[in-house]
């Protein structure tokens, strides 16, 4: 485990430094200043980083140094979704932070968009163990295709609907539920990539 | 003990099958698996390595069944690839550090003298070394963690025949009676220099499996005419090929009347000839 997290700090340091500065740069924008969009890229682009690390993983076939090594397979994925959970790390503290700083709400908009991430990387994740880098290209495609519709719906369900009855004091609520939700499913998913792991072939 | 013992091996895939292959590798041996491009020899060693599931049977290494004991095994092999699964942004140095935190047994100062002794430098990233380097380097990390089995796939493939002997040489140096190596290639002669054990492998199927000296002197080379070759016993000639001047016989030597003179032949020779009989 301790050598699948060195090889993925090597990966952002070297590969993902880009990636790495965008971060930071709307981290600090996002406690710098008021604004839900700074907020929203550092947890999108922090959050994705799991999975463009396996992406790294799979295209160095680094897969078949770790498994020559000692550990099992299982090892392999538990470290996978161990990065999603580190991943949560910061930006846990980033929307406490924006809490304390600007306003509770950016804190809420902070959970709900990993909360999202969390739901993305749990469905992205087996899919990406079973088909591979190249089919991983063209789900993410339509993957997010389909969510841009979903969210557009349901951004114009919102706008008709009445949402007094869950305004502010049920919303912090309902964000770490919905946060702890995404975490049980991200539990279910990580058995399903289990099980088309320990059936791969390399 | 033996370092591996394959029972009953098997693989199949929709254009190919595997064995069955049943092969011994004993305890302080070298055994060379032999076959030409496609024989079957990566998907052996990678069902020894559990990155392919088999199909059908049994694999010991080191006295312990696979795959339920694999994942502490793996501590005790070495394995060279073909191809190298090493992240190319990495160094030397960058590699070691991610060897350290996987094998308790890695030792630093046997990776470090290693480097120093096939040149590689240290700090320099890997998309920088030639394949020999790659190679090399790969040899470095097998033999640096106190292996006592060790796995190569083709590991001097597409060498330069120093780099070759370099490998070699270290490979000889590391076989004592407490180790034991498993090496593919299909340069037959390099093989011939360092193995005690040779596995041939043909479409997936397992032709013979021997100590290498036994078959040299078992097997011999017959050159005479097309009409002498006919007059011999016919369970003595292994494969033949006839020639506008004469034929060409691989043959074995206890079935040739005493007096008709036999050449000795090579590795290389004895496994051509055997692959065209099949």
């Amino acid at each position: 485990m301790r050598s699948l997290l060195l090889l993925d700090g090597y990966t952002v340091i070297r590969q993902l430094k880009f990636f790495l500065f965008f971060i930071l740069f709307y981290f600090a924008f996002a406690l710098a200043t008021p604004n839900a969009i700074f907020l929203g890229f550092s947890t999108l682009f922090l959050m994705m980083m799991p999975y463009y690390l396996m992406q790294y993983t799979e295209s160095y076939r680094s897969d078949a140094l770790f498994l020559i090594l000692p550990g099992s397979r299982k090892t392999i994925v538990q470290e996978r979704y161990l990065s999603v959970l580190i991943a949560l790390v910061p930006v846990l503290l980033l929307s406490l932070l924006s809490g304390l700083i600007h306003s509770w709400d950016y804190c809420l908009v902070a959970l709900a968009e990993a909360t999202t991430a969390v739901l993305v990387l749990a469905v992205l994740l087996p899919l990406a163990y079973r088909f591979g880098n190249t089919k991983m290209r063209l789900i993410l495609t339509v993957f997010i295709g389909v969510m841009i519709g979903v969210s557009s719906g349901a951004g114009n369900l919102l706008e008709e609907g009445d949402l007094t009855p869950l305004s502010l004091p049920l919303f912090p609520l309902l964000a770490f539920v919905a946060l702890l939700l995404s975490l049980l499913i991200l539990l279910v998913s990580y058995r399903i990539s289990l099980k088309i792991y320990a059936g791969k072939e390399f | 003990m033996n370092a591996i013992e394959l029972k009953g091996l098997t693989k199949t895939y929709s254009t190919f099958q595997l064995g069955p292959i049943d092969l011994t590798l004993p305890m302080g041996t070298i055994m060379g698996l032999v076959g030409e491009n496609g024989a079957g020899k990566s998907t052996t060693i990678k069902a020894i390595l559990d990155l392919i599931r088999p199909t059908a049977g049994q694999i010991t290494l080191l006295g312990q069944k696979t795959p339920e004991h694999f994942p502490a095994l793996k501590e005790e092999i070495g394995v060279v690839l073909d191809s190298q699964p090493f992240p190319t942004f990495l160094t030397a140095d960058e590699l070691g550090r991610l060897m350290a935190a996987a094998l308790r047994n890695w030792e630093p100062e046997t990776y470090s003298a290693y480097l120093a002794r096939l040149h590689l430098p240290a700090r320099q990233p890997l998309k920088e070394f030639s394949r020999g380097m790659v190679m090399k380097l790969a040899l470095a990390t097998a033999l640096s963690h106190r292996a006592r089995l060790l796995i190569l796939d083709e590991a001097t493939s597409g060498l330069d025949p120093m780099v070759r002997q370099e490998i070699l040489d270290i490979l000889y140096d590391f076989c004592d009676e407490e180790h034991a190596i498993l090496i593919s290639s299909h340069i037959v002669s390099d093989l011939e220099k360092i193995c005690d054990y040779i596995a041939f492998l043909h479409e997936g199927k397992l032709l013979l499996a021997d100590e290498k000296d036994r078959l040299l002197e078992r097997h011999g080379l017959l050159k005479l005419s097309a009409e002498a070759l006919d007059q011999l016993p016919q369970e003595a000639i292994l494969s033949k090929r006839l020639y506008h001047y004469g034929a060409e016989a691989l043959v074995r030597r206890d079935l040739i009347p005493a007096g008709v003179p036999v050449e000795r032949i090579t590795l290389e020779e004895l496994i051509v000839a055997l692959a065209r009989r099949d």
